[in-house]
């Protein structure tokens, strides 16, 4: 597009390497960057830059964090029997949400996907075999989402786990096919969490 | 449910038209190539997102344009609906009364059953075509089946990426449990879904005529995940030889009798004819399913058609909505539509 400067173009493609943003979305948010007060556009470099600086992955769960380890690993009120699995950080927002889950969590950081280039050694699953090590783990929860990836996901941390001889248990079952963890309501991950079933 | 008006920009060499139907029998005549099967393969677009032929969109738009737009007004009950599909430089769209929509949720106020007349020996003799057509009807009357369907074939094609490039076993494990998860939903529903037909078959036209699934998992000692993971394990090792998946519902197999003898060993004739009361039973069976008929569509009514199946097949389907081509004019319907080539002068001539 020759029809804006370059800067604004170069805005533009940036915005719209961020996931849910299309070409219209990038355009709007940059103008609006542009056309308002300066202080709008340079409060959120700031903050950008200053999230991006002060955060680190836990080195225990992985979860994106100012401190290390993070607040949930530190804390001495979580129920260190039990760890449920999630893809993401952001998944972990969505549990904390419904106050039901009192304890750990450990993020994957992506499923599987051999189409798109990632195996076991691409997630965070080896850092989840050591803690099992250590720890008084009793359960550990399942809640990769219940898409193909998910759900294949799940079962090869099934198939790797079957040697720690711990209650095992999947918590997508009960949501909908076609349903990404994240975008399900706070009830229904509610009800998820009470009726999760045993996998072994 | 019945379609009231056909309105298409652009689709193959139809660059405008706009036709109304009647509700009962519509049959659309014309020369060779005046673009008959187009206007069928336009109306299945809005119902299945995609062409019966294999072409690719694009195709279908027309040498001198550079878009299609494809517009049906639909009567379900008392509800009438707007469908639209079109495809620009920028993709392919759906919509329902003016709302971005997809095929699940098309479907509940339009499906089509598609006969084609002079292309039905393709789906006798192709495995690939009969799965393509026993999926359709079962999409018809089951809500899940097609998530089941797209999340098989994600799942297989991932699967069949890793036995390409690697050979962890542990890892392909896992993908085979989500498969024979996935394998089990689909087998099961297929088994009852022909069980049915099978019924709804022997209703309408007696014992003679069957259709035999033939899963390609063992289902001897049953359906369930475990029983087919066990034979995707078995299968393992020479998948990984071959560098490809072996076994499972994707390469499931349907066949169809008359008198215990298979179709293939019929004449033309009689093997259309046969279809065509698999047809018929099927639409019997959405209308006990869903409450209503579908909408049929028969490409090249008459040929190889005698006069005596012609009339068979119209006494068949009383209440449905039949859109049908043909080259000549046939005086059973009850509202006709002479299609002139390139469509501009269209003529309707009202029966009687
Ligand atoms: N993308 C396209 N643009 C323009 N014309 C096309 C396009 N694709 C196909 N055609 C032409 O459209 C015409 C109509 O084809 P169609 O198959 O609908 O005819 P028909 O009426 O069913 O003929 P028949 O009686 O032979 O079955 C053909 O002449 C075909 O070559
Ligand atoms: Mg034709
Ligand atoms: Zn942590």
């Amino acid at each position: 597009m020759e029809t804006f400067s370059l800067t604004i173009n170069k805005l533009i493609e940036e915005l719209k390497k961020i996931p849910t943003i299309g070409r219209k979305s990038a355009q709007r948010i940059c103008f609006y960057l542009l056309k308002k007060d300066p202080k709008v556009a340079l409060d959120l470099a700031a903050a950008i830059v200053e999230a991006r600086e002060k955060t680190i992955l836990c080195s225990i769960c992985y979860n994106l964090t100012g401190q290390d380890p993070c607040e949930i690993c530190a804390s001495k009120q979580r129920d260190t029997t039990k760890i449920c699995v999630v893809e993401e950080p952001f998944n972990i927002i969505s549990i904390e949400r419904t106050g039901l889950y009192k304890g750990l969590y450990h993020v994957l950081h992506g499923n599987l996907s051999p189409i798109k280039g990632v195996g076991p050694e691409e997630l965070k699953i080896s850092g989840l075999q050591k803690r099992l090590g250590g720890y008084s783990v009793s359960e550990i929860i399942l809640a990769t989402s219940p898409t193909t990836e998910g759900n294949a996901t799940a079962h090869y941390l099934t198939e790797i786990l079957k040697k720690y001889k711990i209650r095992i248990t999947r918590i997508a079952l009960g949501l909908p096919i076609g349903a990404d963890i994240d975008y399900v309501d706070s009830v229904t991950i509610a009800r998820a969490m009470e009726g999760r079933t045993e996998i072994l | 449910m019945i379609i009231q008006t056909l309105e298409l920009k652009g689709f193959r060499n139809l660059t405008s038209l706009d036709i109304s139907l009647s509700s009962q029998k519509n049959l659309i005549y014309g020369l060779n190539g005046a673009g008959k099967t187009s206007i069928l393969e336009a109306i299945f677009i809005l119902g299945f997102g995609k062409s019966f032929l294999k072409v690719k969109k694009s195709d279908l738009v027309n040498f001198d344009m550079n878009a299609f737009f494809l517009k049906m007004g639909v009567l379900k009950g008392s509800i009438e609906t707007e469908l639209i599909a079109s495809f620009k430089k920028n993709g392919f769209y759906l919509f329902l009364n003016k709302k971005n929509s997809n095929v699940v949720e098309l479907s509940k106020y339009f499906y089509p059953v598609f006969f084609s007349s002079s292309n039905y020996n393709r789906t006798i003799d192709s495995v690939t075509e009969m799965r393509k057509v026993i999926n359709r009807f079962i999409f018809g009357v089951h809500s899940l089946y097609i998530h089941y369907i797209l999340s098989y074939n994600k799942l297989l094609k991932q699967k069949n990426y890793l036995l390409k490039t690697t050979k962890n076993v542990l890892e392909l494990n896992s993908w085979n449990h989500a498969i024979s998860e996935m394998s089990s939903k689909i087998v099961d529903t297929r088994m009852q879904f022909i069980n049915k037909l099978n019924h709804e078959i022997e209703n309408k036209f007696g014992n003679h005529l069957t259709i035999l699934y033939k899963p390609s998992f063992d289902t001897n000692k049953g359906i369930s995940d475990d029983i087919f993971y066990q034979q995707l394990e078995k299968t393992k090792n020479l998948e990984i030889k071959n560098q490809k998946s072996m076994i499972g519902p994707h390469l499931d197999d349907f066949e169809f009798y008359f008198k215990s003898i298979n179709f293939k060993f019929y004449s033309s004739g009689e093997r259309k004819l046969h279809l065509l009361m698999i047809y018929i039973a099927f639409i019997e069976l959405f209308k006990k399913t869903k409450n209503q008929y579908p909408v049929f569509l028969i490409d090249d009514f008459d040929t190889t058609f005698d006069n005596q199946n012609i009339d068979f097949l119209l006494e068949n389907c009383p209440d449905i909505q039949v859109v049908a081509t043909s080259v000549h004019k046939f005086k059973s319907f009850d509202n006709l539509i002479e299609l002139k080539c390139g469509n501009k002068d269209l003529k309707r001539v009202k029966n009687g």
